[in-house]
């Protein structure tokens, strides 16, 4: 008799049951036989203290867009007593990859941002060049300018609080980090040469010298 | 083949109007053949300034429908043979005419003439677009305040999306130098970090301007007003002399001096 495939196995790890998918098969075949691996081993999947598990799905080498994961996941939590912490898989499409690549690139900019326009990009801009009032510049990571930042600088648009803004001369309109925003106090003197501006522990935006960065932010730091 | 110019500040009232008058005389007075072009239609203000007004047969307007020929439209000034102006309609409305009519009749102007300046109307719609249309350079006149230099910025903007137009120069008009002394207004060097852009020259506040505009005789005809060499400087820069900028201490006349020395302010 040939040896029965395995569609589903079962690993105990540190950090909780795994669930190993096979990536060979059609989809639909992998959730059937999956059903069927699974319930004959069901003794292995309650736990001591009669709650549900909390599993980690490994697709593999498989591709899974969202609705392969939702039926997945659905799959799994109604027909047995478990909780789908996360799906991992070893493949992203190359829309997924593009995004990646542009959220975590460095954009670099020589220019004057003046008022009226409103820049929107992806990634950590270096602005060689001035924001002047009534410009604003948006980005999903930090900003970082080479002149002054006298308009509106948005850090983090996608909920990022550990972007930071830094500016040669800082003397801005508004600041902006994630959903953190914070204009100058009025009747004080809230500009400087060579600040940067972050969201400290207890949520509030905070500026302090840009040397202070890589003290505040050490994944900015650098290797050595 | 001459080069068209168009005089622009966002902003209404900083004196677009005035210095397109005041640089096109200039320029006259140097010699070139300039012509003036008015497109703030329905809001026309160049011919009164220039003192044209009661010339007016023809309009840009009629120009661009075709109910007359360009030259008919031109009317030349009383004072200089090589000047001209072509003035905006009073009647109609900014969408009268379109950015590519503008761009045909300047094209067709930079035949005839040396220089076109174009006085640009106020604001960032139709006429703006149709002033810049058909332009090569661009002078961006803005006053030391704050919404002023403002506006002006926005303009730069728009103006360097334009990829037809030289990187504007600027003019920074009505300075009141004891004011910009003491710091109650931007200073120039100020305005020009911010603007980040050339600058073709500086223009006191001077009641001499006002007077000439009112009648109808443009200020950089008479020798003796500040704003007059300025306008002038402004001419010469544009074509490529390069003069100093013009100090903005108050004029040293005898009596101002005596004042100043019993420390009276002049």
């Amino acid at each position: 008799m040939a040896q029965v495939r395995s569609y589903v196995t079962l690993k105990g790890t540190k950090q909780g049951l795994q669930l190993l998918l096979d990536d060979e098969s059609p989809f639909r075949t992998l959730l059937e036989q999956m059903e069927k691996q699974l319930n004959d081993q069901k003794g292995k999947l309650i736990s001591a203290k009669d709650e549900r598990l909390q599993v980690m799905v490994d697709a593999g080498r498989r591709y899974l867009n969202e609705h392969d994961r939702k039926e997945l996941k659905e799959l799994l939590e109604t027909t047995f007593p478990l909780d789908v912490t996360e799906i991992r898989s070893d493949v992203v499409s190359r829309k997924e990859a593009d995004a990646l690549v542009r959220k975590k690139q460095m954009v670099r900019m020589a220019r004057v941002i003046r008022s009226g326009q409103v820049l929107e990009l992806e990634g950590d801009v270096i602005l060689i060049g001035d924001i002047n009032p009534g410009a604003v510049l948006k980005t999903t990571g930090s900003i970082y300018v080479l002149g002054s930042l006298k308009g509106v600088a948005h850090a983090g648009t996608d909920g990022d609080v550990r972007a930071v803004i830094s500016a040669s001369f800082m003397d801005p309109s508004q600041l902006r980090i994630a959903h953190v925003v914070r204009q100058p106090p009025e009747n004080e003197e809230w500009r400087g040469m060579f600040e940067c501006a972050y969201v400290n522990d207890e949520g509030s935006l905070e500026l302090e010298r840009a040397q202070k960065l890589g003290v505040l932010r050490p994944e900015l730091a650098g290797e050595e | 083949m001459g080069e068209a110019i168009v005089v622009t500040s966002g902003k209404g009232g900083v004196g677009k109007t005035t210095t397109t008058a005041n640089i096109g005389t200039a320029l006259a007075l140097n010699g070139f053949s300039v012509c003036l072009v008015d497109t703030d239609i329905g809001l026309r203000n160049l011919d009164v300034v220039m003192g044209l007004e009661n010339r007016i047969i023809y309009d840009l307007v009629d120009v661009a429908e075709g109910n007359c020929r360009l030259q008919q439209a031109l009317i030349k000034d009383k004072r200089f043979e090589s000047l001209y102006l072509l003035p905006a309609a009073q009647t109609k409305d900014k969408d009268a005419v379109a950015p590519e009519q503008i761009k045909e009749l300047v094209a067709e102007l930079k035949e005839q003439f040396d220089y076109i300046l174009i006085d640009c109307p106020a604001g960032i719609e139709q006429g703006y677009k149709n002033a810049v249309a058909g332009a090569d350079k661009a002078i961006v006149v803005t006053t030391p305040e704050i919404s002023s230099v403002r506006d002006a910025d926005r303009i730069i903007g728009l103006l360097e999306k334009e990829t037809h137009v030289e990187t504007p120069r600027l003019v920074v008009n009505r300075i009141r130098s004891h004011m910009m002394k003491s710091g109650e207004s931007m200073d120039v060097d100020e305005i020009v970090s911010i603007l980040a852009v050339d600058l073709l020259g500086i223009v006191a506040d001077d009641d001499h301007v006002i007077k000439s505009s009112n009648s109808g005789e443009p200020a950089a005809l008479s020798p003796k007003s500040r704003a007059s060499i300025a306008y002038r400087n402004i001419a010469r820069r544009l074509n490529g002399e390069s003069v100093p900028l013009m100090s903005l201490e108050e004029d040293t006349s005898m009596l101002t001096r005596v004042k100043k020395f019993l420390g009276m302010r002049g």
